[in-house]
């Protein structure tokens, strides 16, 4: 009975007040919008944050670590740096070492990649007829790391029902808690 | 305070702030650190041969043995977990203004021996050009770089001080 002390809260709400937690809600929502969109601009890169999906990176990086990137234009790509690239046609991501690297007078750049924990370059990921990677392809380059932060997503990402239940129960209890 | 779910709750998000704040201090205490360290390349028995990479174009494979000396344990601390090594041949051809191949790579955690004594190493990834711009080219420079990879917090890539400078031969080894 005490657990359900809150749902009261509800009862005693009239309109306007329940008009301002829906608006509670629109703020924090749109603040978390505000700021992902600003680090995209601050960090030139339409990703600034992923998780790491695979273990092609061990030991350096495990499934579920956070990687922070940038992609500045005038940063130039050398090898040894990490880039996450995707593979056209591909949605997935994926976060590799600068092996070679090949740059004409005028700036154009061609590399090939290569994880830490494989014992083969990328040219079998890659598109087929591909044998470089070029600048559009890089979605950024990894400046920044916390470990496990990103298992959250990684769950969310596979079970799917876990994904609702979160968001869900983080919307209601938003819209219902006074506070 | 008085439900098990709002002690609960209570723990849980102060446990993360706590480890947050933890995260933040390992990266800050560490994030001005330079990670410089000393290095001694030498290369020997330089060699070129003609041939075909594995995706069939005609290309020149350079080839040497070398010997590294440096001492990297300065550089761990409580927040380096650990160093990715790699040994970059860069050089200009006539076809690009910039080349970078990473012939050696290697790893190295927190704990294990990072006092480097190398001698006679062979190089781990071919040393293909794109292009044919290896034969006879008087000023290719190796530099030992690393990655370090912390605990948590930025991943610097440091050149290490020391590099060498070789010249591969005009004429192709038949060996």
């Amino acid at each position: 009975m005490g657990n359900f002390d809150f749902l009261d809260d509800v009862r005693r709400m009239n309109k306007r007040q329940l008009f301002y937690q829906v608006l509670n809600f629109g703020m924090i929502v749109s603040s978390a919008l505000m700021i992902w969109k600003g680090l995209m601009v601050v960090t030139s890169s339409e990703s600034p944050i992923v998780v790491v999906l695979s273990g092609s990176m061990e030991p350096a990086f495990h499934r579920g670590d956070l990687l922070f990137l940038t992609n500045h234009q005038s940063d130039p790509i050398r090898v040894g740096e990490i880039v996450v690239f995707k593979i056209e046609g591909r949605e997935i991501p994926i976060v590799h070492r600068v092996l070679r690297l090949h740059e004409k007078e005028d700036g154009k750049v061609k590399f090939l990649t290569k994880g830490d924990n494989n014992s083969v370059d990328d040219r079998g990921l890659y598109a087929p007829g591909q044998l470089w990677l070029e600048r559009k392809d890089v979605v950024g380059r990894a400046r920044g790391f916390v470990p496990y932060v990103g298992i959250v997503t990684i769950l969310m990402n596979d079970y799917p029902k876990f994904k609702y239940l979160v968001l869900l129960g983080l919307g209601l209890f938003v819209l219902i808690h006074r506070e | 305070m008085n439900t098990v779910l709002s002690r609960l709750n209570t723990v849980f998000a102060f446990t993360l702030s706590v480890m947050a704040a933890l995260t933040f201090g390992c990266f800050l205490t560490t994030a001005f650190n330079d990670n410089l360290s000393s290095v001694q390349i030498e290369t020997f028995k330089h060699s070129i041969k003609s041939g075909y990479t594995p995706y069939n174009e005609r290309s020149e494979r350079g080839n040497f043995v070398f010997d590294l000396h440096a001492d990297l344990n300065p550089i761990f601390n409580w927040n380096v977990k650990q160093l990715f090594l790699y040994l970059t041949a860069e050089y200009k051809t006539e076809q690009n203004a910039l080349n970078q191949v990473v012939l050696w790579d290697k790893i190295i955690l927190r704990g294990n021996a990072a006092l480097l004594d190398y001698r006679g190493i062979k190089m781990k990834y071919p040393f293909f050009d794109d292009g044919n711009g290896l034969k006879g080219h008087d000023n290719i420079t190796l530099t030992l770089s690393w990655n370090v990879i912390p605990n948590a917090g930025m991943l610097p890539r440091i050149f290490g001080d020391g590099s060498t400078s070789f010249s591969l031969p005009v004429q192709y080894s038949n060996r």
